[in-house]
């Protein structure tokens, strides 16, 4: 198999274990040289509000921030890896330029997350005109290549404006986009929800998100994202 | 807008302002579906892996062709926007051509060629050795194309090549509106008779063209990529003229050639009339291990060293990135008071760097297969270590050695292909140029014999 991301083809190495124990062989996704520009964040010490790297005790400034407005909020995330260029240019390819294929490139560490989840998975909703403009949802495309069953409960009535062409300043001040779908609105209630996205910029759009959630009744919320 | 889209084919995103409410161009979906072949309109990819699909607003079984998409999302849905051709060009004004220079025996003889191939609409190899001055044999064929009023592309599979192109282009008719296309330009497009473009931007043109040219037709990816060449086809009317220009035609042009499916013209020797440095093979041993595990006694080394004593500055290809990282780590030990770099497709300094050596800022390069082509230096040698590995084929090393004594001051230059064990591709190389030189004698184009 071919790496997804950098096209160039990759050695499989079958372990006798494999073969002997009738294990099903997946192809790997990426390459080694590839996932070597990926910074895991599951192996260092990180802000357990936000998963950024951070090595001191307790929630990091930005998160303490946060819960200066959000007293209540739990505070629980987790990321797989450090925002970098590999990232970026991962965001331009797939969300962008619109390549569906490389949604499938971080499969198996979702997969390793979401494994016997019982708590109900939901996807950070696009708006209208990002829908009409790329044709699909970047995180309703990751879950589905990792096969992860999700509930698409809330929809985005915002304008659409890009986040990623704001600055912080604004990013912050912008209004509520999302809402529950009224006929998830049951389902809510009560309920463990993860909120999935892509990417952790400011923590806006899931304190947004998490907002709604609570106010439709969710018992608690936690957040994940492929990158922080 | 008219202007705009005129021979060309874009998608609704690359209309930079809306469709006019007039408008007499055509729109068609993104791929070509006849019965069960299914086949991109804008770079012809009709097999079931070139196509991707993708949830869509459209429905349920949309896709998007995945051979075109670095040249932004084709849809099963998306619409493609076309504009018929209809050279709208105000006259040239004359002279049309303002070069002065002037033309050797075997130039002239191709240039009148190539006007002719021109005028009767056909298709044409231009077969020339590296430093034959190829685009200068273009001209008269262009200038008689621009007074014709067509519309005229030289197009290359390389942007650097393009890039070098268009000033000279520029000099030689300076009254004529030119554009330059390539991946990132920062220019905008605009309507002109005149284009230079790489062969991947022609995909967005449609039957535009009355005269295309191709230069470095063998050069990666056109030579493999089908999309590419589908693209010049689709570029170029049908009943427009085709001029390819290569150093080292492949296998396939050859062939048609010595069957007469394709007119050819062959040049043999170089503008300045000196003979093509015939490169010498030396077995080097285990080079690969000499670099690795250091071993300073090696014949790379003492080749080097050898260079370095005589004070000539010289190219050193490797055959991957990997092995000239290390390679050079180490030259640096044993050569401290040298100066030298090495570049390589992921340096982004590399235009910097081959900038510096053409200055004489270092004695010497490593590279790997990326300088092969498009690159004059004035007065090197050249070695290639490794010259047996497949990354250096027939028409690698064919350019490679084509790097030495371009310059009409300087037209010698050693060349050394260190191997461990000949290759086909390694003799034939070697038997190519000497064919070449032998050619070039008997129609008694060398100065020097």
């Amino acid at each position: 198999m071919n790496c997804l991301w950098c096209k160039k083809p990759q050695k499989e190495v079958i372990q006798l274990r494999t073969l002997l124990t009738f294990t099903k062989i997946e192809p790997t996704v990426r390459c080694d040289s590839c996932s070597a520009k990926l910074v895991s964040l599951q192996i260092c010490p990180v802000c357990l509000g936000c998963s950024r790297y951070w090595s001191e005790d307790g929630l990091c400034p930005d998160c303490q921030k946060w819960k200066a407005d959000y007293p209540n909020y739990p505070f629980k995330h987790t990321a797989l890896y450090q925002y970098n260029d590999f990232i970026k240019e991962w965001i331009e390819a797939y969300k962008y330029a619109g390549d569906y294929r490389l949604g499938e490139l971080y499969k198996k560490e979702i997969q390793t997350f979401f494994y016997k989840q019982k708590k109900l998975i939901i996807p950070i909703p696009i708006s209208y005109k990002s829908k009409q403009l790329r044709g699909f949802n970047q995180v309703e495309g990751l879950l589905e290549f990792a096969k992860v069953k999700y509930m698409p409960a809330l929809i985005h009535c915002g304008t659409g404006e890009k986040q990623s062409s704001k600055d912080r300043k604004m990013r912050m001040l912008s209004p509520q986009p999302f809402k529950v779908a009224e006929i998830f609105q049951e389902n809510i209630k009560g309920k463990s929800i993860i909120l999935v996205d892509d990417i952790y910029t400011t923590g806006r759009t899931f304190f947004h998100a998490a907002d709604c959630l609570f106010e439709n009744g969710a018992k608690s919320i936690e957040t994940f994202s492929i990158s922080r | 807008m008219d202007l705009f889209l005129m021979g060309r084919e874009l998608v609704q995103s690359e209309l930079n302002e809306g469709l006019p409410e007039e408008w007499e161009g055509t729109s068609s979906l993104g791929f070509i579906e006849i019965g069960k072949q299914i086949t991109c309109r804008r770079c012809g990819a009709n097999q079931p892996q070139d196509r991707q699909s993708a949830p869509c607003n459209c429905g349920d079984h949309c896709f998007y062709c995945i051979r075109c998409l670095q040249m932004g999302k084709i849809k099963r849905c998306s619409l493609l926007y076309a504009l018929t051709e209809k050279n709208r060009f105000s006259p040239v004004k004359e002279p049309v051509l303002t070069w002065q220079g002037k033309l050797s025996v075997q130039q002239e003889r191709a240039s009148k060629e190539i006007e002719s191939t021109i005028k009767a609409a056909q298709t044409r190899l231009i077969w020339a050795v590296a430093g034959a001055g190829k685009t200068e044999m273009l001209f008269k064929g262009i200038e008689w194309a621009l007074r014709e009023g067509k519309r005229i592309c030289i197009a290359s599979p390389r942007t650097d090549v393009c890039l070098e192109l268009a000033p000279r282009l520029k000099s030689a008719f300076q009254d004529v509106e030119q554009l330059t296309l390539y991946g990132d330009m920062e220019e905008s497009y605009r309507y002109t008779q005149l284009v230079i473009a790489t062969t991947h931007q022609l995909m967005r043109f449609k039957e535009a063209f009355d005269v295309l040219i191709i230069d470095e037709i063998d050069a990666f990816p056109f030579d493999t990529d089908k999309g590419l060449q589908f693209a010049a086809q689709k570029a170029k009317k049908t009943d427009g003229s085709l001029i390819y220009l290569s150093a080292t035609p492949n296998k396939k042009m050859r062939q048609d050639i010595a069957q007469k499916k394709l007119t050819a013209s062959i040049l043999p020797a170089r503008y300045h009339g000196y003979a093509l440095p015939e490169p010498k093979a030396m077995w080097a041993g285990d080079w690969r291990n000499a670099i690795i595990k250091r071993q300073k006694k090696a014949v790379i080394y003492k080749e080097i060293n050898h260079l370095i004593q005589a004070h000539r500055r010289f190219l050193v290809f490797v055959p991957n990135i990997e092995l000239m990282v290390n390679f050079s780590a180490y030259l640096k030990e044993i050569f401290p008071q040298c100066s030298f770099t090495s570049v390589s497709s992921e340096d982004e300094q590399r235009k910097k760097k081959v900038e510096s050596m053409r200055d004489e800022t270092y004695q010497f390069m490593l590279t790997t297969t990326i300088l092969e082509r498009g690159v004059t230096f004035r007065d090197i040698d050249v070695l290639v270590i490794g010259a047996e590995d497949r990354t250096f084929t027939e028409a690698a090393l064919i350019q490679i050695a084509g790097r030495a004594g371009r310059h009409r001051d300087f037209p010698t230059g050693e060349v050394l292909f260190l191997h461990h064990g000949q290759t086909k591709a390694l003799k034939s190389a070697i038997r190519q140029i000497k064919k070449m030189n032998r050619l070039a004698r008997e129609r008694g184009l060398l100065i020097n014999q």
